[in-house]
């Protein structure tokens, strides 16, 4: 699993963080950060549901 | 141009049943902006549709100051609600942004992670008690109202022996009984003096890290500690209401999340689109063109959240209450640099509530078949009264 983040569409909502905590964070202006952009086992599940959450479309699961 | 004009609400406005009903939610693929009256009798445009709404809320010709405070058309009359931030919109920007600026490291999902398990321990002591209340009892008032003061005075740093003091100062704010403002003002008073004392000892939470971090005085952090409590305790009381009558309203649905509490997270965001939220109003800066009309400069924008979570452009089947819906990309939060920052702690404890609530309490319902609750088409009443009794 690859995951690429497109922080110009990010509104900071935290979706992903609380979703997948372990993938996802945020900077101090709220914008998305990726910690692992190659998660596996329940992380890499996690992060398809953070991709379906998210409000903005910013992450994409491939 | 449009020149039919009728006298309209909101849909977060509008009685809850037709949120909560079936048969009475309807998909909206109406006209996306129209021209309206509203209940104070002011003209206004009404914008209905998902992808319009966006649009407005990442467009920086639209907000919420005006240049003529005194003169802008209102939606309800309200002088709380229908408030203009500034007269000069480059001011109200910047106190927009140095608030959210301010803000936005205490409300992030990660701090709100790390305060999971404090929501958790004030969830389940609070409905603990409310099992043992005699039946039936009231859930707004019980449980709805209480923990959601409860944990945002533990995000503040309220002292845990001063809650009630708390409580009791809240509930003399607003109202009839408060036109003077006295409720206001021992309210204010209280949280400037609790900014001082966490100024002369500061300790791990919002206020502390307001006063000691920042060039503020105790006057401004108790104002902005005010301004929290007013946007987070109404609005997050009510989508605890609305999403019990929801799931309360529909058996099999409810069934399927207490069978399997990995869908709470999904159930949470779909009582959430389905209920909708109330926008504040917003203003013109300039003239806009969108959905085949032009709003005028300083003319009032309505911006329907609750009827554009019904698009049927951009959710499929709206009108369907479904637990397990994803993508769920739903407005009530709003969106871009108008999205509420207090969500991921509202929806923390939506999911630790409605989690145990469906675990210790399986047989929770509304003393009357939800469908029958009492519910008001009153402006900014959110479409439901405050008294929810239940029995289980």
């Amino acid at each position: 699993m690859q995951i690429t983040v497109d922080p110009g569409r990010c509104i900071g909502a935290g979706q992903c963080v609380l979703t997948a905590p372990d993938v996802f964070d945020q900077n101090e202006s709220g914008i998305v950060t990726v910690l692992r952009p190659a998660p596996a086992g329940g992380d890499a599940a996690a992060a398809r549901e953070a991709a379906l959450v998210c409000p903005s479309s910013t992450i994409t699961v491939e | 141009m449009t020149t039919t004009e009728e006298r309209v609400l909101l849909a977060s406005d509008e009685p809850f049943v037709r949120r909560l009903c079936p048969h009475l939610r309807e998909p909206y693929d109406g006209p996306p902006v129209r021209r309206i009256v509203t209940p104070a009798g002011d003209h206004a445009w009404l914008v209905s549709r998902y992808a319009e709404i966006k649009g407005l809320l990442r467009d920086d010709r639209l907000g919420r100051s005006h240049p003529d405070p005194g003169h802008k058309p209102q939606y309800a009359g309200n002088p709380t609600y229908d408030l203009a931030t500034a007269a000069d919109h480059g001011a109200g920007d910047k106190f927009h942004h140095d608030l959210r600026k301010v803000l936005q490291p205490h409300f992030a999902a990660r701090h709100m992670l790390h305060l999971r398990p404090k929501v958790e321990e004030l969830t389940a002591g609070l409905v603990e008690a409310f099992a043992i209340r005699p039946r039936p009892a009231d859930l707004h008032a019980g449980l709805s109202a209480p923990l959601t003061l409860l944990v945002i005075c533990e995000l503040l740093g309220v002292p845990a022996d001063e809650r009630e003091q708390c409580a009791a100062l809240v509930s003399r704010m607003g109202g009839v009984a408060d036109e003077q403002g006295d409720g206001t003002a021992a309210f204010f008073g209280y949280l400037r003096d609790l900014a001082a004392r966490k100024r002369a000892a500061p300790e791990d939470d919002v206020i502390s890290r307001l006063v000691t971090g920042n060039d503020v005085t105790d006057e401004q952090v108790g104002e902005i500690a005010m301004l929290l409590l007013f946007a987070g305790i109404g609005s997050t009381v009510k989508q605890i209401d609305y999403g019990f009558l929801l799931l309360a309203n529909d058996p099999a649905q409810r069934d399927a999340v207490a069978a399997d509490p990995d869908l709470v997270p999904r159930a949470v965001e779909e009582m959430l689109r389905v209920s909708g939220s109330l926008s504040l109003p917003r203003y013109a800066r300039e003239d806009i063109e969108i959905g085949g009309v032009t709003i005028g400069e300083n003319e009032l924008v309505l911006l329907d959240l609750a009827r554009a979570n019904m698009d049927v452009d951009a959710f499929d089947c709206p009108a369907e209450f479904d637990v397990g819906r994803a993508p769920n990309r739903h407005l009530t939060f709003a969106h871009g640099a108008w999205a509420c920052m207090g969500a991921p702690l509202a929806r923390i404890l939506m999911q630790v509530l409605f989690t145990r609530l469906l675990s210790r309490l399986p047989g929770l319902r509304p003393l009357i078949p939800a469908a029958k609750v009492a519910t008001t088409d009153a402006p900014l009443g959110g479409g439901l009264t405050d008294e929810l009794l239940v029995t289980w």
